[in-house]
């Protein structure tokens, strides 16, 4: 049986009824990671011992019939910001290299819970700031679609091993398009939901006001059933909203028959890709044939102003986010001879060089002057975007998009031209300005074997319909398949 | 009306004091283009009449869930002190901060 082509809900299916067990299919995740990671680097900790453990454990609960919950024996990784009780938590950072949490994030306890056997931490740009994962202390990750292009980041290490069959389900967590955007690069299904749908605690934050906990799977029936573990109010996150949450499962089933949807128009679509043009002209036409009505619509605020707003708001809160490692209670320290030495020696040695930067460029922001004239001024342009599109809502039910201008880039583009990555952020980075639910959904590849994709936005705690029209979409344009990272990258064996 | 700013080598100099972080002069030039860059990006805003908009806020569909106030048991004094960059017996270690050599901070570098 070849368990990495399966999806999650078949694996659980098969638990369940006895077909194979927990501990079969933890084992023939495990040696295809072992034997195929080393040309990918997306995994940077595998916890082989827990793993087993909590895989007899399901095995047990089926043997004597007890209900093993609904994702029974589904291997799972989850990107190295989510705190893990034992498994050390690095952020792929030489500031946590050594750190241990001694309690598991709200989202892995749930999976867990749900029956899922976490496996091990991905791989991830240090403490999530950068798209391409290659700012990582355990060295840059590959797309397993082309080895050599980037998986897209900072979650690239759970998209990567997602596509490459690792696991069926991957968690990362997306300030601007961290989930999204690797999940497009790489050829798999991405979901950012609503502010205020998934509990963040335990993940470690980048921007508090941005983040958002989001799954990544290789079709859109797991997704909503990851969607159906994880949503839910938690009083140890006061940003999760305690509204009782519809069925994601039961309503990605409906159809989207007499639904209007709009394209976004008013961008500069000549400058993109044209495969991401045709893509989202593909996917239109996947939803007029589903019985959806397809309108055009402008945002002409956001589309000027959503990327320097988001860098000022995400850049503000990392600068104050970050100040908590001082090197005193946890993470790298080293000693000075004051303490204010000893602060700037632990944080210089500890952080990378763009971390550094954001932090710098996060703390001017913040400063007397700049405060006043771009950090207020970005908070009420964000308020205008988020008005934007609660008015668009008003007479639409999701909107069609991309969610990046470019196929996945050539590796050490970062280098080259950082502020074009910044640019890269100009789609995804909306549905974290306004909170919105947002989906990166694989509509095929082109010739070469590289990933088209579009982006999917509903209004705000419109998770569920959302993953109505992702899966009418898929329907039509089938989900993506397992790399074929054994004859080095491309669409799908 | 958003009055254009740039950064300069006088407000990095501060801000690597408020950061706490270091910087080697060389690289001074690469840092300060980067944040102009990004205020550069940022100019346009101008263009926006936001004079009568809040600043953003969430809203809430229904009040988050609130922790009972009760006492949670952790897994022990030992794991927490574990985690310690510097421990020493049951105690971190932390510099002395009440000394008159600690009043090194922005300037020092």
């Amino acid at each position: 049986m070849e368990f990495h082509k399966l999806s999650a809900l078949d694996i659980a299916e098969g638990v369940k009824k006895g077909n194979w067990t927990a501990s079969e299919v933890l084992s023939a995740h495990l040696q295809r990671i072992k034997k195929f990671d080393g040309q990918i680097n997306a995994v940077v900790t595998l916890s082989e011992e827990s793993a087993d453990r909590d895989a007899k454990e399901i095995d047990k609960a089926v043997a004597e019939g007890r209900d093993p919950g609904p994702l029974a024996g589904v291997p799972f990784l989850v990107k190295d910001n989510f705190c893990t009780d034992g498994i050390r938590t690095t952020c792929c950072s030489k500031m946590l290299s050594d750190w241990i949490p001694d309690y598991d994030a709200t989202a892995v306890k749930k999976m867990k819970e749900a029956g899922a056997v976490l496996m091990g931490k991905t791989n991830m740009d240090e403490f999530a700031m950068g798209s391409t994962t290659e700012s990582s202390i355990f060295g840059p990750t590959l797309n397993p679609r082309d080895f050599d292009r980037v998986p897209g980041g900072s979650s690239g290490g759970s998209a990567a091993a997602v596509a490459a069959g690792f696991c069926p389900i991957a968690l990362g967590s997306d300030t601007g398009g961290s989930v999204r955007q690797p999940s497009a690069f790489c050829g798999v299904q991405g979901m950012k939901p609503s502010y205020g749908q998934i509990s963040r605690y335990g993940v470690v934050a980048y921007a508090s006001s941005l983040d958002q906990v989001g799954p990544i799977t290789r079709n859109m029936g797991d997704m909503a059933a990851v969607m159906e573990v994880l949503a839910c109010a938690d009083p140890n996150d006061t940003t999760c909203d305690s509204y009782k949450r519809p069925s994601f499962s039961e309503a990605a089933l409906e159809g989207i028959k007499g639904k209007k949807i709009a394209m976004l128009t008013g961008y500069d679509a000549e400058s993109m890709d044209r495969p991401l043009i045709e893509a989202i002209e593909r996917a239109a036409d996947y939803c007029r044939s589903a019985g959806a009505e397809i309108v055009e619509a402008e945002l002409p605020i956001t589309m000027k102003h959503a990327v320097a707003c988001y860098y000022m708001v995400a850049l503000g809160d990392a600068s104050s986010k970050l100040a908590c490692f001082d090197g005193m209670r946890y993470g790298h320290h080293a000693d000075g001879r004051s303490l204010a030495e000893m602060y700037k020696r632990s944080r210089n040695e500890g952080f990378g060089k763009e971390v550094r930067k954001r932090i710098l460029i996060g703390t001017c922001i913040l400063t007397r002057g700049y405060y006043e004239n771009y950090y207020v001024p970005a908070t009420k342009v964000r308020q205008m975007i988020a008005d934007e599109y609660a008015e668009l809502f008003k007479n639409v039910d999701a909107l069609i998009c991309p969610i990046t201008p470019a196929l996945p880039y050539k590796k050490g583009l970062v280098e080259e031209d950082p502020v074009r990555i910044y640019l890269g952020d100009a789609f995804s980075s909306i549905a974290n300005l306004a909170g919105l639910p947002s989906i990166s959904l694989n509509v095929g590849f082109t010739e070469e074997g590289l990933p088209t994709n579009v982006q999917l936005m509903g209004p705000r705690f419109g998770d569920a319909g959302l993953l109505a029209f992702a899966r009418s979409i898929e329907n039509k344009a089938g989900s993506p398949q397992v790399a074929d990272i054994e004859n080095k990258g491309g669409c799908g064996e | 009306m958003i009055k254009k700013m740039e950064m300069d080598e006088v407000r990095l100099r501060e801000v690597l004091g408020f950061s706490c972080i270091g910087l080697p002069e060389e690289e001074y030039a690469e840092v300060l283009d980067r944040a102009n860059s990004v205020l550069r990006m940022c100019d346009e805003m101008q263009e926006l009449d936001s004079s009568n908009v809040s600043p953003f806020e969430w809203d809430v569909k229904k009040a988050p869930a609130r922790r009972e106030d009760s006492a949670v048991a952790w897994k022990g004094r030992d794991r927490f002190l574990d985690q310690a960059p510097v421990r020493e017996g049951d105690f971190f270690r932390v510099p002395r901060i009440i000394a008159g050599d600690d009043v090194e901070t922005e300037e020092e570098e």
